[in-house]
């Protein structure tokens, strides 16, 4: 198929636009799995996107564990006691089986989550 | 690209498709309508089939984060045609490859000079003859002769007033009748 030129009507068709139109007309190219790379390259950087979204909010997190649980034991100190005893979170619960398998559990959710927002 | 509103009208509803759900297949669906266009344009105006794919492929990314900002005013070719060259004067400022391509191309210009060829004795081929052109030239020629879009459509993609596209036309062929030594009165 070779490209269809109609814009010269926008001036007066002249013999050099004869000639330029033949040597400009191209052949039309075969897709040959062009589209499919590039929607494939598409869906790559999107899940590379959610990967690091996932990654930088699990490790934010990571980072923001300890402190957290120094100042919510902290402030807990500062209340009256049942309000106290409810907030005293042990410090080696950040090490403790439960709380790495409910991390790994959340950022699992996360990524879906990121997931259903992108579709 | 001027003259087909049905497939205008098929265009418009899959990128309001890829709009509204990021709809991917939808995406495939409009590079396959178009990918031709876009390669073909890009390997004019690089001259060179790989680097002009590698372009064309990274022309589609850009437009998939820009499609909201398609009005839906123009032809959607004519839109995805100034995301083209938008990315081939991006590229054409980080990479070095595509010095070397202009390079080579400069070479070929100087050897033309010296040579000056006759059209109607040597028919140049088209890279011979896009070499005489600057960058610009080259983009606006390709998009009036080749992709077939009207002066208008190629002001929207290249940014550039109606009156100076005809402007940039008109001094493109000065050009090219000057290199080739074309006569008057046998190339207008």
């Amino acid at each position: 198929m070779s490209s269809k030129i109609i814009n010269m009507a926008d001036h007066g068709k002249d013999a050099l636009d004869e000639r330029l139109e033949q040597l400009f007309a191209a052949d039309a190219i075969a897709d040959d799995g062009f589209s499919i790379r590039v929607t494939s390259r598409l869906k790559r950087r999107a899940w590379l996107r959610r990967l690091i979204l996932g990654g930088a909010a699990a490790l934010g997190a990571a980072i923001a564990f300890r402190p957290t649980v120094e100042l919510v034991s902290l402030v807990s100190k500062l209340l009256p006691g049942p309000v106290s005893s409810m907030l005293d979170i042990p410090t080696h619960w950040a090490t403790s089986p439960q709380v790495l398998v409910g991390g790994v559990l959340l950022f699992g959710l996360l990524m879906f989550g990121l997931g259903l927002l992108e579709d | 690209m001027t003259g087909n509103r049905s497939q205008d009208g098929e265009d418009h509803f899959l990128v309001a498709r890829v709009v509204a759900s990021h709809d991917v297949d939808a995406f495939g669906e409009l590079i396959r309508r178009h990918q031709s266009h876009v390669r073909n344009f890009m390997r004019k105006l690089t001259g060179d089939v790989s680097a002009a794919d590698d372009l064309a492929q990274d022309a589609f990314m850009h437009a998939w984060d820009k499609l909201s900002t398609y009005s839906g005013k123009g032809s959607f070719v004519g839109w995805l045609l100034k995301v083209a060259y938008t990315t081939f004067l991006q590229s054409k400022r980080k990479s070095k490859r595509y010095t070397e391509i202009l390079d080579e191309a400069t070479r070929q210009n100087a050897v033309l000079s010296r040579g000056h060829a006759t059209l109607a004795e040597e028919a140049p081929d088209l890279e011979r003859l896009l070499a005489v052109l600057s960058d610009e030239e080259r983009a606006v020629m390709i998009m009036s002769y080749s992709c077939g879009l009207s002066h208008r459509e190629i002001g929207e993609a290249t940014g550039q007033p109606v009156g100076t596209v005809k402007s940039i036309i008109h001094r493109s062929k000065d050009k090219i009748r000057t290199s080739f030594e074309l006569e008057d009165h046998k190339y207008g």
